[in-house]
């Protein structure tokens, strides 16, 4: 008698088209046909499980287009879900568009897929409230410039050499002017201060200042760094930025 | 909020916002535990403001209690984390697997029934019984295929495994009436073997057919449409021989209006009977 784990091992590659090792177990007549309805209820969940994270994806290429990119995502076995949560699953999905020969002439996929991962992200992350403004008002002038700020869990940064924003707004209006791939990257900030997922398609200096202190840099490292590439960058519109935006979560203070 | 729910409901995405809104007459909701596996965020909310006004019943698909690789440490932590944040009335799980040490199928996959299989089971509901602190239910699964290494029936291996780890039973009556259709079971018979102090909960939903052969048509369970009459007779059946047990309407494709799902649930309340299962008449 097969064991246990044979016998699911076995499952697995019939799943995957290879019943050789797996019909034999069965007792039921027409076990291929019976392992294709477990086949297709696999694969039907997945797909759906992908189509909600990645939307626009599956606007852009259409819906025959992406389920047949998606079945061949799904069939590398090195795709599969790691976890019995689908929520988990599909980090490397924009990865694998950028490898796809098929799909060459659109090679903002990849990028507008890993934006889709950190909107997708965002929604489950930790929901933590901004920090109260008299934290701020209670630290004194001259240390201000060394304090850090702790953003909300929800907050991604995001940059493309695309201008995912367009992207965006021909995916939500078909109507929309036609892409222009040869204007300026896009910078975003991804976050849910509240229920809504948000996506601030910001300046470079800013998207820069934010990532500093995202990294873990205090304001005043923050700033300096920012100025280095954009000696224009204005640090009270930063701050009134994150703040009026609900981005903080906490002040981080010097030792 | 209801002290004894009978009559409940699948919650699912399209009726959140009505429920919260409206608040209807449903005596308890069933979720399905993965999908609240968020560390934060809306979908959450919904529950935590739901969970003010409804009992709610926590339903795990991903747990695999049947794999021989055994459970997801992870898995157990972010459910045992929810049934913290939530206190569910009810927390169940299914007889079947759908993980294998590396990876993860998104479907309810069947097992033999044979002591090796038993012993795996065993092993994973006790561990799971032991890390959430709490008992659990085990869903009989519907199955479109049979094992050669099968020695014992369904009824009778799902008894044993509660019987064995304290464990009690989810008692699904389309899933019966399924895996009954589909490999020549006796329905009726498989319903005798259920001692009425195991079942806890009960499940009724609809399921669609797919020829396999000129000989041989299966059915499949889709939770795309109406209980069937077959069912609804089955589940009066069950009812007079276990007593009045918690009751959930699901539907999870083509799913209908709120209202129309309440009129579907609020039918089991004509197979109610009075009488407890130990009582003679």
């Amino acid at each position: 008698m097969k064991k246990l784990e044979q016998i699911q091992k076995s499952f697995c590659e019939a799943i995957f088209n290879d019943t050789s090792n797996f019909k034999d177990l069965i007792k039921s007549s027409d076990p291929d046909k019976r392992i294709q309805i477990y086949r297709v209820t696999v694969f039907e969940n997945l797909l759906n499980a992908l189509s909600l994270t990645f939307p626009g994806i599956w606007k852009l290429l259409g819906e025959d287009c992406s389920r047949g990119v998606g079945y061949t995502y799904i069939k590398n076995k090195e795709n599969l879900p790691l976890s019995g949560c689908l929520d988990d699953w599909g980090s490397t999905f924009p990865d694998f568009l950028e490898k796809q020969k098929e799909l060459k002439h659109l090679p903002y996929l990849k990028d507008y897929a890993s934006y889709e991962w950190l909107k997708h992200s965002a929604y489950g992350a930790y929901s933590e409230k901004s920090f109260d403004l008299s934290d701020l008002e209670a630290i004194p002038e001259d240390q201000m410039e060394s304090i850090g700020f702790s953003l909300i869990p929800s907050v991604f940064i995001f940059y493309s050499d695309f201008n995912l924003a367009d992207i965006e707004e021909i995916i939500e209006n078909p109507n929309a002017k036609a892409l222009e791939l040869n204007t300026l990257g896009s910078y975003a900030i991804i976050a849910r201060p509240h229920d809504e997922t948000l996506t601030f398609w910001v300046t470079q200096d800013l998207w820069l200042f934010i990532r500093y202190l995202y990294e873990g840099l205090n304001i005043s490292q923050s700033f300096d760094k920012t100025c280095e590439k954009c000696p224009d960058f204005n640090l009270a519109d930063a701050i009134h930025f994150l703040l009026s935006k609900e981005l903080i979560f906490k002040i981080i203070k010097p030792d | 909020m209801t002290s004894n729910p009978f009559i409940g409901i699948g919650l699912r995405h399209p009726h959140y916002q009505k429920v919260l809104e409206d608040r209807p007459s449903i005596e308890w909701f069933e979720v399905h535990s993965e999908n609240f596996f968020h560390n934060g965020g809306p979908t959450l909310n919904v529950l935590f403001n739901i969970r003010e006004h409804y009992p709610i019943s926590l339903h795990g698909i991903g747990l695999s209690l049947g794999s021989a690789s055994g459970l997801d440490d992870n898995h157990l932590s972010r459910l045992k984390k929810l049934i913290h944040s939530m206190n569910p009335f009810l927390v169940s799980e299914h007889l079947s697997w759908n993980s294998l040490n590396e990876f993860h199928l998104p479907d309810l996959l069947p097992i033999p029934y044979n002591q090796e299989s038993f012993n795996v089971f065993a092993k994973n509901i006790s561990k799971t019984q032991d890390f959430l602190g709490r008992e659990i239910l085990i869903e009989n699964p519907s199955s479109y295929l049979e094992y050669h290494s099968s020695d014992r029936d369904e009824a009778e291996f799902l008894v044993k495994l509660c019987q064995k780890t304290g464990a009690k039973i989810l008692l699904d009556i389309n899933n019966i009436f399924v895996s009954c259709s589909n490999h020549g079971w006796d329905a009726q018979n498989y319903i005798d073997k259920i001692p009425h102090d195991l079942v806890k909960e009960i499940h009724l939903a609809g399921h669609s057919s797919q020829e396999i052969s000129p000989e041989k048509t299966l059915l499949i369970d889709t939770h795309n449409n109406s209980v069937c009459d077959e069912v609804w007779e089955l589940y009066g059946y069950a009812l007079q021989k276990l007593g009045s047990i918690p009751t959930l309407l699901e539907w999870d494709a083509d799913i209908p209006s709120l209202d129309f799902l309440m009129e579907e649930a609020s039918k089991a309340l004509n197979y109610v009977t009075l009488k407890k299962p130990h009582e003679k008449t």
